[in-house]
């Protein structure tokens, strides 16, 4: 959003455009594909996160637990089968966001480069 | 600003220019100071309800939308209440794309045009919405020479024929002078002055306006009982209005003629350079008391009168000056 700069911003006021209406018609659409991809990112990041949330998190059954943390407790507790299963899914996880992100880039990478000016 | 004319605001960098057209624009706000549109204060009017249109140095085209949806844009903003219906909307964007000569581009992308059509489709945009003032930013800055002249005399063809009323940034005094009714010169963040073309040419009220705009010689000489010596011709400083003492003569490249013998009056002068430039010859001189060579234009069967050549021995009179105190330094 920096690098696009706000000309076009600009612009839409001098137009009439309320701060809502440029918002939704001319910020949004110029930078959707890098939201999706910052998105994603993140998404695989908090999918994976273990040390420091099991610290902050207070480790809590059934309130502040998470996958990652609950393959941890089903180990711990002999039930492998169960967290085999868990683990595969988020494996499974992991490789879905992966294939969203080659798709990503694949379709839309050279509007995600061209936006960057 | 009357209504129907173009103005020029002219200056350097910095001048403050873009500033000022920003506040006029409600794009920027005044720390004081007030802009009124037909006598009323707009300051708490939203830039909708000013009815002003920007065209921006950078066009600043929505680059996700055709050109089409990009004129369109100020049409579809409006509030329910005010907005038109799509088919005459889309029926308006056809007339403004026949009016920037750009019929059949409605589908393409900014991306996908040229400089000039950008601008083009950038100048359409801000007339969609009818603007009472349009403002330009350095409007063809961005463009290579050519387009600039053409889309400089079209761009005045268009204001006549809508009878808008424009007001344009440049830091091209060409430009300022070619195009408008009007020229604000500025310094600054001051207006140093404002008159049409001719007369801030003529009759530049300041220094800065004379070196600014033009090609313009400069000579320093003393005012002595109402009267200073330039180029060996006399003239009264008593129009001016200045004082005895050291002075500033400025003298246009035009207002000076050169003589091959010296009659009553003439300073003698070597020629270093001709440039042959088109239209006019540029003939660059030294002279002895002046440091600076000194630069005169002639028109093309003036020069080949004279024989203009390097290494000749010349004449020079003034025929015509301005006159302003020394700078104190």
């Amino acid at each position: 959003m920096q690098k696009q700069g706000s000309d076009e911003e600009e612009a839409a006021l001098s137009l009439g455009a309320s701060g809502l209406a440029t918002f939704v018609r001319v910020t949004l659409p110029n930078f959707r594909w890098a939201l999706l991809y910052g998105v994603l990112l993140c998404n695989a990041r908090a999918m994976g996160e273990f040390g420091a949330v099991s610290v902050v998190s207070g480790y809590i059954r059934g309130l502040t637990n998470m996958l990652p943390l609950q393959i941890e407790i089903l180990y711990n507790e002999y039930a492998y089968t169960a967290s085999f299963a868990v683990a595969s899914l988020l494996a499974l996880l992991a490789f879905v966001t992966l294939g969203l992100k080659v798709v990503l880039e694949w379709r839309w990478g050279d509007e995600l480069a061209a936006t960057r000016r | 600003m009357a209504p129907g004319e173009l103005v020029a605001l002219l200056g350097p960098s910095g001048s403050g220019k873009t500033t000022l057209l920003c506040l006029i624009a409600d794009l920027d706000f005044p720390t004081s100071g007030q802009v009124l549109f037909g006598g009323e204060d707009t300051f708490r009017r939203h830039a909708r309800e000013r009815r002003v249109g920007f065209v921006f140095q950078h066009y600043a085209l929505f680059r996700h939308m055709t050109v089409a949806d990009n004129i369109a844009f100020g049409l579809r903003v409006k509030p329910r209440r005010e907005r038109l219906p799509e088919t005459v909307i889309k029926a308006r964007v056809s007339e403004l794309l026949s009016l920037v000569q750009l019929d059949g581009l409605a589908r393409r992308y900014p991306a996908q045009l040229s400089g000039g059509q950008r601008q083009r489709v950038a100048l359409a945009r801000a007339l969609a919405i009818a603007p009472r003032v349009l403002l330009l930013n350095e409007p063809f800055g961005a463009l290579d020479a050519r387009v600039r002249k053409e889309l400089r005399r079209w761009l005045r063809g268009l204001h006549d024929r809508m009878g808008l009323t424009s007001l344009f940034v440049t830091h091209d005094q060409e430009e300022a002078l070619k195009l408008a009714d009007r020229i604000v010169v500025m310094n600054r963040g001051r207006i140093e002055q404002v008159g049409a073309p001719g007369e801030v040419y003529e009759h530049p009220a300041s220094p800065l306006v004379c070196e600014f705009l033009g090609d313009v010689n400069r000579f320093d000489c003393v005012v002595a009982g109402g009267r200073a010596s330039v180029l060996d011709s006399d003239f009264a400083a008593a129009v001016t209005g200045l004082a005895d003492g050291p002075a500033v003569a400025y003298v246009r490249p035009h207002d000076i003629e050169i003589v091959t013998q010296r009659s009553t009056v003439g300073l003698p002068a070597i020629v270093r350079h001709v440039a042959d430039a088109g239209p006019l010859v540029v003939v660059e001189l030294g002279v002895q008391s002046i440091e600076r060579p000194v630069e005169v234009m002639l028109a093309r069967h003036e020069a080949a009168g004279l024989a203009m050549q390097r290494g000749l021995s010349v004449f020079l009179r003034a025929r015509r000056v301005q006159l302003f105190l020394a700078p104190i330094h």
